[in-house]
């Protein structure tokens, strides 16, 4: 990869993850609301939601903190989506960077916390244990499976892994050789990117959108973004992993919305599991699964 | 299983002064000397099985000079409902609390202290309950004209419409022949 | 001055045009008008089509719709709850009875004009208004935020002196909103509307 070429994918990645990510959620509104009967709102509606808030004259800033947080939300993700295998670009894809993955997609969540700790807002620290106590469900399974896959595979490099998959074809793909963890992924996938089912974090009617409860106007928009890129880089590492990454943006699109359309659909007709229950799902079903599949790959 | 006669006989036989009426199923009320209520209270909840104070209400009858206040008792097992009527004098009206036998009587006095203005003996909370921005004198009693109270304090827009034609908003005529009632 | 104030460069018409596309929603619901919402929001007229979504927090929203009468004890609730929201903000009187206090015209306890207290963007007559009102004044204010001539919110930082004195009338004293208003003016650059 020539440096020119480099230096490009590093500047507009960010850019293009984001446009996806506004289609995508759109979508995700539109399809919901032609499932609920409604007409449902503009394609672009997340894009003009952050124009909006950006826009915003007046912010109140309870201090330094939560500033910060919100930086650390914003560049926490987009850090990691550099570390993760887009089609046409891979550089960052070296030794270890699963291990990179794993530990950087902890940093958002941690960068919101500790905002959320100086708004002192009791609805965004009810919301902010919640999200911690959904990461102790879901993020052992979904560890669980990347172990697996690097055991399977042998390697800690999400390009070699891709390339492994494609070699067989639709057989390759991590979600046809090893179902098991495959399927614990999904769910634990489901549970990281908060959709209903999991949705106890933002809980709009119970505890006012949860962690944002404080933030408004610039905050607000700049978590919107955050919210559009974490959407692209969870559902991309997925894809990677499970559905044997992507030759080109046009497979690349195919299967992002397919992954998302699937998820939307059980957002679409569940209510909102309670947070002991959800972690006690993730424990019953997810993690068992995942050990199935490691164990598997041991044997 | 008594019927509305029992207890009106029951109610006469033990307060010689009271006048019972049956007003209509399940439905009695007894006009009391003020001074019988509390003994009335304690014997309806202790031995004639009336466990439920379900309000205090109060009425203004201002030609008279009397408040009147009403008890409300119901039994969950006669599934009878007795309102005991006293009457009090409308000037500087005191009157013996209830808490002692019934605590939430509490909140039904307190809300008639700030709508009528009746102070209750023994009651210890009669602070600002419902009205809790109001300087003004009890607003429920009959002597305060809310009319001419929400004319002076409020701002009302001034409103006209082509369509209306030059004469007056009839709201607005109202407003004035309300004030000079 | 004011003429160089009105004027907007294309690039401001543009994203006027874009941010009157998502209006935030807080709806307190004090009175009986609060029936008309659920029908305005789900299948039936379905505002989302406008990018008009029920908000849930004050510091989020960009519209505040006052449903039907407000008594004294709520006007303060509303105002803490207007004070801690992001300019610029919008406030929709619904109902005749923020106009002109409605059927509780002659109440003691209920306010009469809502725009004594905080600036109204726009009233919707009626007891009640059908949900199709609201849709056509929601639109309405998207074309006004379009146009740039939504601007009532300013005046609350602008005659805040005036809106204060209301309020403490009406309260019988002082208030602590713990909003600084006349100091965010400043921070911010709060400009007047250039009327």
């Amino acid at each position: 990869m020539s440096t020119v070429s480099l230096v490009l994918w590093i500047i507009f990645l960010p850019f293009i993850a984001y446009f996806l990510g506004v289609l995508l959620l759109g979508w995700g509104k539109k399809y919901t609301a032609r499932l609920q009967r409604r007409y449902g709102p503009y394609l672009f509606q997340v894009f003009f939601d952050s124009i909006k808030l950006l826009r915003k004259r007046t912010n109140i800033s309870h201090g330094w903190m939560q500033d910060v947080s919100v930086l650390m939300l914003l560049g926490g993700t987009i850090l990691t989506m550099y570390f993760v295998p887009f089609p046409g670009f891979h550089f960052f894809s070296q030794y270890g960077d699963f291990l990179v993955v794993m530990y950087l997609i902890l940093v958002p969540s941690l960068g919101m916390a500790l905002g959320v700790g100086e708004t002192a807002n009791p609805n965004g620290s009810i919301g902010i244990s919640r999200a911690l106590q959904m990461l102790a469900g879901y993020d052992i399974p979904f560890a669980l499976a990347f172990i697996g896959m690097a055991m399977i595979h042998g390697s800690t490099n999400f390009y070699e892994l891709i390339l492994r998959q494609q070699e067989l074809g639709i057989a390759g793909w991590g979600i046809v050789t090893n179902p098991f963890l495959g399927i614990a992924a999904l769910f634990a996938l489901h549970g990281m990117m908060g959709e209903k089912p999991f949705e106890v974090v933002i809980a709009p009617h119970e505890i006012a959108t949860g962690p944002m409860t404080e933030m408004g106007g610039k905050y607000m928009g700049m978590m919107m973004i955050t919210h559009a890129l974490q959407v692209v880089v969870e559902l991309t590492i997925f894809i990677n992993l499970f559905l044997g990454g992507a030759e080109n943006w046009i497979t690349y699109i195919i299967k992002i919305f397919a992954l998302f359309t699937i998820i939307l659909s059980v957002n679409a007709v569940f209510g909102r599991f309670r947070v002991d229950d959800a972690v006690r799902f993730f424990w019953k079903i997810p993690l068992p699964l995942a050990v199935i599949g490691v164990i598997f790959v041991m044997i | 299983m008594t019927n509305e006669q029992d207890i009106i006989n029951r109610i006469e036989a033990a307060y010689p002064d009271a006048v019972c009426k049956k007003k209509q199923e399940r439905r009695v009320e007894a006009c009391l000397p003020p001074d019988r209520l509390f003994d009335f209270a304690g014997r309806m909840q202790s031995h004639w099985n009336f466990p439920h104070l379900s309000a205090i209400s109060c009425v203004d009858w201002i030609n008279e000079g009397e408040f009147e206040l009403v008890y409300h008792f119901w039994s969950y097992e006669e599934k009878i409902l007795v309102s005991a009527k006293i009457r009090i004098p409308r000037e500087e009206a005191r009157f013996i609390s209830i808490t002692e036998l019934w605590q939430p009587a509490k909140f039904f006095e307190r809300d008639i202290h700030e709508m009528f203005g009746v102070v209750f003996e023994g009651n210890d909370d009669l602070e600002k309950y419902i009205l809790t921005e109001w300087e003004g004198p009890p607003p429920m009693r009959k002597d305060f004209v809310t009319r001419d109270f929400a004319n002076r304090f409020y701002h009302f827009k001034e409103y006209e419409a082509e369509w209306m034609g030059p004469q007056q908003n009839p709201q607005a005529a109202d407003v004035q022949g309300g004030s000079n009632e | 001055m004011s003429e160089k104030l009105t004027q907007r460069t294309a690039w401001n018409r543009v994203l006027d045009k874009l941010s009157g596309r998502s209006l935030w929603m807080l709806h307190y619901c004090t009175g009986c008008g609060a029936i008309e919402l659920p029908p305005t929001m789900t299948g039936r007229f379905d505002m989302e089509r406008f990018g008009i979504h029920p908000m849930v927090t004050p510091r989020q929203a960009d519209i505040l719709l006052i449903t039907g009468y407000l008594s004294v004890k709520t006007l303060k609730r509303v105002i803490l709850t207007y004070e801690q929201m992001q300019s610029p903000k919008w406030v929709v009187g619904f109902g005749s009875c923020t106009i002109n206090g409605g059927m509780y015209w002659n109440s003691y306890a209920t306010v009469k004009s809502l725009d004594q207290y905080m600036p109204v963007e726009l009233y919707i007559a009626g007891c009640m208004p059908r949900p199709e009102a609201i849709i056509s004044s929601f639109n309405e204010l998207i074309d006004r935020i379009g146009r740039g001539e939504a601007n009532s919110w300013k005046d609350y930082y602008e005659n805040y002196d005036f809106y204060r004195k209301n309020q403490e009338h009406v309260f019988g004293g002082p208030i602590n909103t713990r909003t600084d208003v006349k100091s965010d003016k400043e921070t911010f650059r709060i400009q007047s509307a250039g009327k």
